[in-house]
């Protein structure tokens, strides 16, 4: 009986038990004999072409990964380190520093005073029922003076 | 135009109180007072002034309000001018005012209005202007007053009768020389 090729390829590649090589082996027929060992030289061929071949060509996989890693790199600089206490002071300065400039600019550009404002009335003539010295207070609170006199166009006027 | 009576800006003073208020200095707040009369350092009655006079018509009817009087409307708009709704500005006099050299303005009802300038003097290291201002109907004085103002600040004068309405004054002066 002629042993199916595919069990003569398990034969060879030791993939069969102990048992069932032995069995195989039994049954083998010289032509089944001659294929095993044309799969043997064969494989020995290969094996000597392949390492023929990587001998030739000598691989360095390092050489070019380490032409890959050395390109340039940036250097960390070290993190300054500051003492808490002057960090602290660095701190409370600035803030410090920082409500101060801005009381001032408040201070700066507050409403300016009306110039309407810091009249002082030093005489005060008038005819007819008399005068009042009036301060007029805008929506900034500051105060405008205003003279006012009761003008009476029937009066007969007298010169000062 | 006059110059406005009311305003935001950052001068030298400005910039001293800034570093006034650095230092923690109290004297910026006596600055915003005004100091007594004594105290007022008088200078020599020289140079001139520029006033700008607004003579406003103001009426109980309408709602009137002309755009040459904005820098005044906050004073226009507040007791006792705001019983007044409406205000037209019929005349307004700019006048060069040299020291001694009073100048005419004319006024509705033939009356004439009579601006002297007196002399610059300052307070606490404020400008300040003195002015005469007499109103004449003919050869009779209906007012005659003397006051002192800051350099462009504003008096205001009211009472004359005009047109079933009131005659208000905007007088606005600052120092030239």
């Amino acid at each position: 009986m002629a042993v199916a090729d595919d069990k003569l390829s398990k034969l060879f590649d030791n993939e069969l038990t102990s048992d069932e090589a032995e069995a195989l082996r039994q049954e083998l027929s010289v032509e089944e004999q001659a294929k095993l060992a044309a799969l043997s030289d064969l494989h020995l061929a290969v094996h000597d072409a392949v390492e023929t071949e990587a001998a030739s060509h000598e691989l360095d996989l390092w050489s070019q990964l380490e032409a890959k890693l050395a390109l340039p790199s940036t250097v960390v600089p070290e993190a300054p380190v500051i003492p808490l206490r002057r960090k602290l002071l660095l701190r409370t300065t600035a803030v410090v520093s920082a409500l101060a400039l801005a009381a001032s600019l408040l201070f700066v550009l507050r409403p300016a005073t009306s110039p309407g404002s810091s009249c002082d009335v030093e005489e005060l003539e008038v005819i007819g029922s008399g005068a009042t010295v009036l301060q007029v207070a805008d929506d900034r609170g500051n105060d405008t003076t205003l003279i006012w006199f009761d003008h009476q166009e029937e009066d007969e006027w007298e010169s000062l | 135009m006059g110059k406005s009576v009311t305003g935001r800006g950052i001068s030298g003073a400005a910039v001293a109180g800034l570093l006034g208020f650095w230092l923690g200095v109290p004297q910026l707040a006596l600055a915003q007072t005004d100091p007594p009369k004594a105290a007022q350092v008088e200078s020599q009655a020289s140079g001139s002034a520029a006033c700008s006079v607004r003579v406003i018509h103001a009426t109980a009817g309408g709602s009137r309000f002309d755009a040459g009087l904005e820098p005044l409307r906050p004073q226009l708009t507040r007791p006792p001018l705001s019983s007044w709704t409406s205000f037209a500005l019929l005349q307004q006099h700019e006048l060069s005012i040299p020291s001694a050299t009073p100048q005419q303005f004319a006024l509705p009802g033939e009356h004439v209005g009579v601006l002297s300038y007196e002399g610059p003097t300052e307070a606490s290291g404020k400008k300040r202007l003195r002015l005469r201002l007499e109103i004449k109907d003919g050869a009779a004085k209906l007012l005659s007053t003397k006051f002192v103002i800051n350099d462009s600040g504003t008096m205001l004068q009211a009472g004359l009768k005009h047109d079933k309405g009131l005659l208000v004054l905007g007088i606005t002066c600052r120092i030239v020389s």
